[in-house]
């Protein structure tokens, strides 16, 4: 049989199986067998991808919304750290204003904005000078206790002397004994309390204060505690180190005082 | 191998076209599978050294399987697909070996829409014909223009 004779013959079988199907079915449906059989398995296939589709769309969607809540959370932290400072200052400046009330000897409130460069000092700088009525020498504190003196002042700023420079000193008395020393900074976390006689009975967690005979700090001021006495190996006078009551690294509002006239 | 190659093609391109709904509007997959289908046999069978008729016949067989598929799977009657799909395996052989003998880029694509326009109007003509159907001429114009467009990239790119 030629090529063009296989081709129509082909033609022929297609178009008139096809036909006579399609007529066969005008009216009635058939072959509900093959249907099944070819439906089935797509159907499933189909009922498979619409699940998986439906699975994607539902964890694309969960991973959308995992998103904006994650930048709703760091956003609501955000807040709530910022009302917490808005608390604690809050707190802060509550304490300064009865302070203030109490505190004959007010000159301003300030804000420690930064540490000192010179490295050879501790010191801070204050957000307000001279025209405020910062005077040099004046006293620092907190409403904890004793900070340290005015340095230096120019116009808007003021430099600290800290308690714990090693420049730095204080008269002050022991509360309980009523003893009076010098307290000087160490040029670490702690200060020390200098001329105590050995024969003076100083105990661990005694309360130093300001005496006011140094003509700069008032009196009465908390300075610190007593941490650590000794009393062997030493030569004229007991070795105690005190703990001031306002770390110097935890600074962010200070009140100036006036200086007062001196006592001895 | 190679059939199973081709069973994955067959329900890549059923899924494809039913699953998503740019190819299901636009595109015509299942004439572009059994084009390209009679294109591998015609080449197969050209290498083997067989006659050209072993090859129609493959293409004929695949493109009434295809059809009937498409056509159990469209709810209507079965043959119109069948019909179409066929005698589009019984054409690529022929139009390949008797009528442009080499396979260039630009044939590919002449004959992707015009195997694309007769599909669909051998469908659409048999659907009418034996279900009573109605298809206003403008809606299958363009459906047939844009799915004749849509098909020209495969008809470039799936070369023998």
């Amino acid at each position: 049989m030629s090529k063009g004779r296989k081709r129509l013959l082909i033609l022929f079988v297609l178009v008139s199986a096809a036909v006579a199907l399609m007529s066969y079915q005008h009216d009635r449906k058939v072959f509900s067998l093959f249907d099944v059989v070819i439906s089935y398995p797509y159907y499933a296939l189909n009922e498979f991808t619409a699940n998986a589709n439906s699975t994607i769309r539902r964890m694309r969607s969960a991973f959308e919304e995992n998103k904006l809540l994650r930048k709703e959370v760091t956003q609501l932290l955000l807040e709530k750290q910022q009302y917490r400072e808005i608390i604690l200052e809050n707190e802060r400046l509550k304490a300064l204003l009865s302070f203030k009330e109490q505190a004959p000897e007010y000159v301003t409130a300030a804000r420690v904005i930064a540490r000192g460069s010179d490295r050879l000092l501790n010191i801070v700088i204050l957000d307000k000078g001279e025209k405020d009525g910062i005077e040099k020498g004046m006293a620092v504190i907190t409403p904890k206790g004793l900070i340290g003196k005015v340095y230096s002042v120019q116009d808007s700023f003021s430099d600290v002397l800290l308690l714990k420079d090693s420049n730095f000193s204080v008269a002050v008395r022991l509360q309980n004994s009523r003893r009076e020393g010098i307290v000087s900074g160490a040029g670490y976390d702690y200060c020390l309390l200098k001329y105590v006689p050995p024969e003076e009975n100083v105990v661990k967690g005694e309360v130093v204060i300001t005496s006011g005979f140094d003509g700069i700090f008032p009196e009465g001021l908390p300075v610190g505690v007593v941490r650590k006495v000794i009393k062997e190996g030493i030569e004229f006078f007991q070795y105690i180190e005190v703990q001031p009551f306002q770390s110097s690294d935890k600074l962010e509002d200070v009140i100036v005082l006036k200086r007062v006239l001196s006592k001895s | 191998m190679n059939a199973l190659k081709w069973i994955f093609l067959t329900v890549l391109v059923f899924l494809l076209q039913t699953q998503c709904s740019f190819f299901w509007d636009f595109s015509n997959l299942t004439v572009i599978l059994v084009y390209y289908f009679g294109l591998k046999s015609c080449q197969r069978n050209s290498d083997r050294a067989y006659s050209g008729s072993k090859s129609e016949f493959e293409s004929v067989a695949f493109g009434v399987i295809i059809g009937w598929m498409e056509d159990v799977i469209s709810g209507s009657i079965i043959g119109p697909g069948l019909l179409s799909k066929g005698l589009l395996g019984l054409m690529t052989p022929v139009v390949f070996t008797d009528m442009i003998f080499k396979w260039t880029p630009l044939w590919g694509a002449i004959i992707v829409v015009i195997f694309t326009l007769f599909d669909a109007m051998v469908m659409v003509s048999s659907r009418m014909m034996f279900t009573g159907v109605h298809v206003t001429a403008a809606i299958l114009f363009q459906a047939m223009c844009v799915q004749s467009v849509l098909n020209i990239p495969f008809g470039i790119l799936l070369r023998p």
